[in-house]
């Protein structure tokens, strides 16, 4: 079984033969290379192939006689011919940037209209103004027939009575 | 290649650039004599087909000659920026094509001749071998292969491969040691002596 320096150095032995180590790792798999001969077993073994791969591949592929010039000849007919007309003109571009904002600023309003103009009808009561005329969305709750029944000021002057608001529905006090 | 070479090679690409953004036709010519051979022997070693590669090397120089002017060369060397273009291309190409991916054993059917002559068996065998390492690319995954190919054939670092590649750079640390190994248990699963006659060129 191999023990804890073979796969130390097995890890990172690509990377040593290439000299991208840190130098504090790197001095450290050289030393186990030293010290254990299944790293330097493992070491060898790497270093071959890393040798021959870094000469094959570094002649691998090169182009044939006159290959180049006349990839070259090809390149320089067409860097001179004209710059192609775009296919859309720039106006019809930015129309329809234009028309995508004016989408999407304007369409949650057309959809949530109503709610939003709904809500922001309802207004807090002012002194003097028509009570009946204001609460007329408002949802009838028993709550609101005690406060009124209670708001009732006993003199003698029955016009006293204190201005409250009274539920539509809600049967009025007979004078 | 030194450090100071390198320097020196940079210092003059970027004189290059900086020629050809003034329209000057001649620097256009040596940028592209600079580094035509490297652009296509990367782009045959991905998508191992000469009609192809040329196409790539072409639409590669056409786009980075018209795309000059967005060079940065503080983000990259420019090197480094024309393989980012060419690996893009490349993978067009081969997406478009689907390459087979091949069974390297059939790679060990053919035989051998002895090297390092000048008889027509030894060019022969030379073209063998061309074939053997493009066998044994073709067995690659597309990613594999690039950072393969990257790593020996172009002696990039990591870091330039991450960056052509578009991955973190432990990404390509581990593809390349992927690639490596993968290749060498196909290579070492057919025997010694086989592995030996293809080091022995």
């Amino acid at each position: 079984m191999f023990g804890f320096k073979y796969r130390y150095c097995k890890a990172r032995m690509i990377a040593f033969l290439d000299g991208e180590l840190p130098p504090r790792t790197y001095r450290r798999v050289a030393r186990y290379i030293d010290e254990c001969s299944d790293c330097y077993k493992e070491y060898i073994r790497q270093r071959d192939l890393h040798q021959e791969l870094a000469h094959r591949l570094s002649v691998f592929g090169s182009p044939g006689l006159g290959q180049l010039d006349r990839i070259w000849d090809t390149i320089q007919d067409e860097l001179q011919l004209p710059p192609r007309a775009h296919v859309y003109p720039w106006y019809l571009s930015y129309g329809l940037v234009t028309l995508v904002i004016i989408l999407a600023l304007f369409l949650p309003l057309m959809l949530f209209g109503d709610e939003v103009s709904s809500a922001a009808s309802v207004t807090p009561p002012t002194p003097g103004d028509d009570q009946s005329a204001v609460i007329t969305n408002v949802p009838y709750q028993p709550t609101s027939v005690a406060v009124a029944t209670m708001a009732v000021d006993k003199t003698d002057e029955i016009d006293t009575i204190i201005p409250v608001a009274v539920p539509q529905g809600t049967p009025q006090p007979g004078r | 290649m030194t450090d100071n070479e390198k320097r020196y090679e940079e210092d003059s690409t970027e004189e290059l650039i900086a020629r050809c953004l003034q329209g000057e036709q001649t620097a256009f010519t040596q940028l592209y004599e600079r580094f035509a051979s490297g652009t296509y022997r990367l782009c045959y070693s991905l998508v191992l087909n000469r009609q192809d590669a040329e196409d790539v090397v072409q639409e590669v120089f056409v786009y980075a000659f018209k795309s000059l002017h967005r060079f940065d060369p503080s983000r990259a060397a420019f090197k480094t920026w024309l393989y980012t273009i060419t690996v893009s291309r490349c993978r067009n190409t081969y997406r478009r094509k689907r390459l087979p991916q091949v069974d390297l054993s059939q790679v060990f059917h053919l035989n051998l001749a002895a090297p390092r002559s000048e008889a027509p068996e030894a060019r022969l065998a030379q073209r063998t071998a061309q074939d053997t390492v493009a066998t044994a690319l073709a067995s690659l995954s597309p990613q594999l292969r690039e950072a393969v190919v990257l790593r020996y054939g172009h002696g990039l670092v990591y870091r330039e491969i991450a960056e052509v590649m578009g991955c973190p750079p432990k990404t390509a640390e581990s593809r390349v040691r992927l690639a490596h190994n993968r290749l060498r248990h196909l290579l070492q699963s057919q025997g010694r002596e086989l592995l030996e006659e293809l080091l022995s060129f």
